[in-house]
């Protein structure tokens, strides 16, 4: 019966998750564990696999299709932003730093005059202060499409939004045009008491307040940038998300107040229970939140009942629960992380083994490295699938920030447990807390300035997927001696991975990328296995940075883990943002720019402090790259002064074999004018990188006249707020007859060289790994 | 499975209830001799709980420790040399077997749902054996604070309120903790003793009361000494009762707790 259903689950699986083999594993892992053991796991592993089969049918039905609604129909035929008066109902909502973040259900939308009753999950930005769950609105939102992925290896946002049933992106532009209709009255109270929560947090403890709410209320919106990078690089951000040792707190007060009452205990688990509940509807739903809460109830009510508790019975209980309510959040990386881990520290850990005779201080500090190291190895290969990085200080520094973590944590919620209430009690609570958040913030600042403590990881080959996700069957199946054999094997092909992440496959061709990464330029030159960055912008805006989300995902997809040089052509943000961030992770051997406005002070800092070579470049310099050559044309520092910064940008072009690629940064006509009139030799170009993405003012057609491209290259964001590129550049070159590729319309593009021939591969059309592998 | 454990066929939802539960909490198997047992509680299987010993008849009319068949005067030798504090002290059963691992599972592991069955059968051990005595109140040996909080409950308080609701007495926090006393488990009987000393502080009038003295386990019986020796300073008569005693020659040895 088992293998019937294990069968019947796997051929279930397979077409409805992309995900499926690390189900197939879970499967084979109760497999394993039911015919070896006595017959609680096998009654546990039916249990889960029941449970997974029937959370996935459920969820094959709801929320995998695309929705039948009418209004997600409308945007998607316009392509563009819709204004829509919708009536809804708000489902949850947090706090950003320029105003609120909800998620709503519209009720019924106005198309015209006339009212179409429609149902569909819509993920809103509001410039208000969170609106409370369950009310409902009336309002006048402009609807678009969330982002999808447009570069390889990038983070699919409208994919994750899709795996929570929402299939909308709204913006409120003003105020005035939302209203409340009317309310839920226990969430509105909540709420209230919610908002009141954070306008105390906000207002004493300043600039703190964004680690504090990310802390205690598990809100990351006002979370600075500075921090969350620091969190990221020091692979601290773990702290962030609300879990065990949150609820262990509760529990320890609770325990605490209830002890000084002299309760009967029966009486005092059912109030804990109830405090634990209304504690998750207080806090953002994470998903590691939820698991916390729901082993600890199972952890409570098996002592209430007097039952003894399996290892991995409450793990895996919670599990499948929180399987059933929405099967595809196994998708989720955060749900992924939470559960591994988890399985990780309960498999590995083992409290009766200690270091030293006697040293107590000496033991649990050992004890606190051990759940760390054991939850790291476990989480792995999630980190680096998802991420392409690890953090192998991450296991010491955790420890570091306890002493400080748990009486911020400890007071927080006090604090939020009605500790707010009492008028002098809650400023002193403030106070402690916002004390420990400034001690515990040096941890990460201080943590993520050393460069082990954040490792770019070339994503490894899915042969080696196999060999981890065997090897944690393994070690959860195993015990004592093999146990740890099988954990140092692990390590031993962590390792391995990292310096042969690609064992079977080679870049055969030389390419040229250009990677969409918002109103900026990034592209990547390929050739003779040597790899030169031209530009690399940093776009973000309050999120992850486009060397993290972008560029090093791209990277690590194709193995490239050194960067032969990288070429700036002046030192504005769209053109040089992630300088930083990727000498510090990646390989460098130089990095060459225009001599004249120097380079921003902090950037300057560090590339001196990494010793990288730089080249500075002016007109007629020849560089030679062995197989290639390049020109570099402008700028002519001797000449007249130019008018901005954009139009002492480095123009070279690369000669290799017979093709020929002009860059040209963001000159001007200025600049152009300046070129075309100092009779430097130019000739018809294979590619050219149109100007300043494209803008009107970079139109100097004399200049482009000479040197008529067969494929123009626009980089440029989609919807900027520029109106780049101008139709006047895009109606000149379709008349002189070259071909326009732009990443704010095609993605990613990929240009590849082979012999005489040159092929274009926009990304939302062909996979690329055939194109540069084969 | 519940007829092959030779429980009796128990009403059908009942049936399905347990066995959902059994479900989500594996029952798992029995504490001493491993085999599977399918109810929660307890966690001893039958043919272990048969083996337990109840404290048999020839057991000093003091300290009611068991003694040797062959003596003749109702107390023991150590009780006519030192005579304690207290009238009488009974207990139910050795503390050995399924009894030791019941009590272990409610103080070391937490299980506090066994206070009700520890709490039942004191109650009607103290009916069946002193049942002439009027009692005035119930009084427990107090678990210092800290020790309270880690563990969430107080195992002789717990025991003791169950019992005086059974007795329709009632249970009264008389005695106070003055310092922090070590757990006695990991120490030997003088250790006990000095660990003990002005442990306790009562500051009741008990003149003229009789006060039943409850705890867990009787084993040197120097906490129950000192108790009583408190609350006789105070004034009153003290009688003891606890649900386990364990035999004499196994005082001096560190006990295994796992």
């Amino acid at each position: 019966m088992l293998s019937f259903s294990a069968l019947s689950c796997g051929l279930l699986l397979s077409p409805i998750l992309s995900s499926s083999f690390i189900l197939a594993f879970v499967t084979i892992f109760f497999l394993i564990l039911a015919r070896k053991k006595s017959s609680n796991n096998f009654i546990l592993a039916l249990q889960v696999l029941f449970f997974f089969q029937f959370g996935l049918i459920i969820g094959s039905f709801s929320l995998n299709e695309p929705p039948h609604s009418l209004l997600y129909k409308k945007v998607k035929n316009s392509g563009k932003k819709v204004p829509v008066w919708i009536e809804g109902k708000v489902l949850s909502s947090e706090i950003t730093l320029d105003g609120s973040r909800a998620v709503i259900e519209t009720e019924a939308f106005y198309d015209g005059d006339e009212r179409i009753e429609d149902r569909i999950k819509i993920i809103s930005y509001l410039p208000i202060e969170p609106p409370q769950p369950y009310s409902r609105f009336k309002g006048c939102f402009f609807l678009s499409l969330p982002k999808t992925k447009t570069n390889p290896g990038q983070f699919d946002y409208r994919k994750s939004l899709n795996d929570r049933g929402i299939y909308l992106n709204s913006e409120l532009k003003e105020k005035s045009l939302y209203t409340t209709v009317s309310k839920n009255y226990f969430f509105y109270y909540l709420s209230k008491y919610k908002n009141y929560l954070r306008t105390k947090i906000v207002e004493k403890c300043k600039n703190e307040s964004g680690i504090v709410l990310a802390l205690l209320l598990g809100e990351r919106g006002m979370l600075k940038d500075k921090e969350e990078l620091a969190l990221l690089r020091s692979g601290l951000f773990h702290l962030i998300a609300l879990s065990g040792l949150h609820i262990g707190i509760v529990i320890l007060i609770f325990y605490f107040l209830f002890g000084l009452m002299h309760l009967n205990p029966y009486i005092s688990d059912i109030l804990l229970l109830f405090f634990l509940l209304l504690y998750t509807l207080i806090v953002k739903d994470q998903p590691s939140v939820n698991r916390a809460v729901l082993m600890a109830f199972i952890f409570i009510l098996a002592r209430m009942a007097g039952r003894q508790n399996a290892k991995y019975a409450p793990l895996l209980i919670s599990f499948s629960i929180l399987i059933f309510f929405n099967p595809l959040q196994i998708r989720d990386v955060g749900f992924q992380l939470t559960f591994i881990a988890t399985l990780g520290i309960i498999s590995l850990y083992d409290s009766k083994i200690k270091f030293f005779r006697d040293a107590t201080v000496l033991n649990s500090l050992f004890t606190l490295f051990w759940i760390g190291l054991s939850a790291q190895i476990f989480t792995f290969p999630v980190l680096v699938y998802a991420f392409q990085r690890i953090n192998p200080l991450s296991f010491l520094l955790t420890p570091l920030t306890l002493p400080f973590l748990f009486p911020l944590l400890a007071s927080g919620i006090l604090f939020i447990f009605g500790g707010s209430l009492i008028p002098f009690f809650n400023s002193f609570l403030l106070l402690l807390i916002q004390f420990f958040a400034k001690c515990f913030l040096l941890i990460p600042l201080y943590g993520s300035k050393t460069s082990l403590s954040s490792l770019f990881f070339p994503l490894p080959h899915f042969f080696y997927a196999l060999i981890f996700g065997l090897l944690l069957i393994l070690i959860v199946l195993t015990k004592e001696k093999k146990k740890l054999i099988f954990s140092l094997l692990f390590i031993l092909f962590i390792i391995i991975s990292f310096f042969f992440p690609n064992p079977f496959q080679k870049i055969k061709k030389d390419f040229l990328v250009t990677l969409d990464v918002g109103q900026g330029n990034c592209s990547l030159l390929h050739f003779k296995e040597k790899n030169y960055l031209i530009d690399c912008a940093d776009t973000s805006y309050h999120s992850v940075p486009t060397s993290r989300s972008i560029i090093e995902p791209f990277l690590a997809r194709f193995n490239i883990r050194q960067l032969d040089g990288i070429f700036i052509t002046h030192w504005d943000k769209d053109h040089c943002g992630s300088l930083k961030d990727l000498i510090s992770d990646l390989k460098v051997g130089f990095i060459a720019s225009a001599p004249c406005p120097p380079p921003p002070s902090d950037i300057k800092d560090s590339i001196l402090k990494k010793h990288i070579k730089t080249l500075l470049l002016k007109r007629g310099d020849v560089v030679d790259l062995k197989e290639a050559k390049l020109e570099v044309i402008h700028p002519d520092c001797n000449s007249a002064f130019l008018s901005s910064d954009n139009n002492l940008s480095l123009v070279f072009s690369i000669l290799l074999d017979e093709k020929n690629i002009l860059i040209t940064g963001d000159i001007e006509n200025d600049g152009l004018k300046e070129i075309f009139e100092s009779n430097i030799p130019l000739q018809p170009v294979d590619i050219l990188f149109v100007p300043h993405h494209g803008a009107k003012n970079s139109l100097f057609v004399p200049f482009l006249n000479k040197i008529p491209p067969h494929v123009a290259l626009i980089s440029a964001g989609k919807n900027n707020r520029f109106n780049h590129p101008n139709p006047s550049v895009i109606n000149y070159f379709s008349s002189i007859g070259s071909k326009i590729v732009r990443t704010d319309r095609d993605g990613a593009i990929l240009i590849t060289f082979e012999r005489n021939e040159t092929k274009i591969f926009e990304y939302c059309e062909t996979p690329w790994e055939k194109a540069i592998f084969e | 499975m519940a007829l092959k454990t030779g429980e009796s066929k128990s009403f059908f939802c009942f049936y399905f209830f347990r066995n959902f539960i059994n479900l989500i909490f594996p029952p798992g198997i029995c504490r001493i001799c491993g085999t599977k047992v399918n109810y929660g509680l307890p966690q001893i299987c039958f043919s272990c709980l048969k083996k337990i010993q109840k404290v048999k008849e020839p057991f000093c009319n003091i300290c009611g420790r068991a003694m040797a068949e062959t003596a003749e005067i109702g107390v023991c030798g150590d009780c006519l040399k030192e005579p304690p504090s207290y009238e009488k002290h009974i207990s139910l059963y050795l503390y050995e077997g399924a009894i030791r691992e019941m009590v272990l599972a409610y103080k070391v592991l937490k299980r506090y749902p066994f206070y009700r069955i520890f709490g039942k059968s004191i109650a009607k051990n103290v009916k069946n054996k002193m049942g002439n005595i009027a009692f005035d109140l119930v009084a427990f040996i107090p678990t210092p604070f800290i020790r309270r909080i880690m563990r969430g409950f107080s195992p002789a308080e717990l025991i003791a309120k169950k019992c005086g609701r059974e007795l329709n007495l009632p249970v009264k926090n008389i005695l106070k903790l003055k310092k922090r006393t070590k757990p006695q488990k990991n120490l030997g009987a003088k250790e006990r003793k000095e660990n003990l000393k002005g442990a306790f502080d009562c500051k009741e009038d008990l003149r003229g009361k009789n006060v039943l003295l409850i705890d867990d386990i009787f084993t040197t019986g120097t906490t129950i000494e000192e108790a009583s020796r408190i609350l006789k300073k105070c004034g009153a008569k003290v009688y003891a009762a606890t649900f386990a005693i364990r035999k004499k020659r196994e005082i001096d040895l560190p006990s295994i707790e796992d």
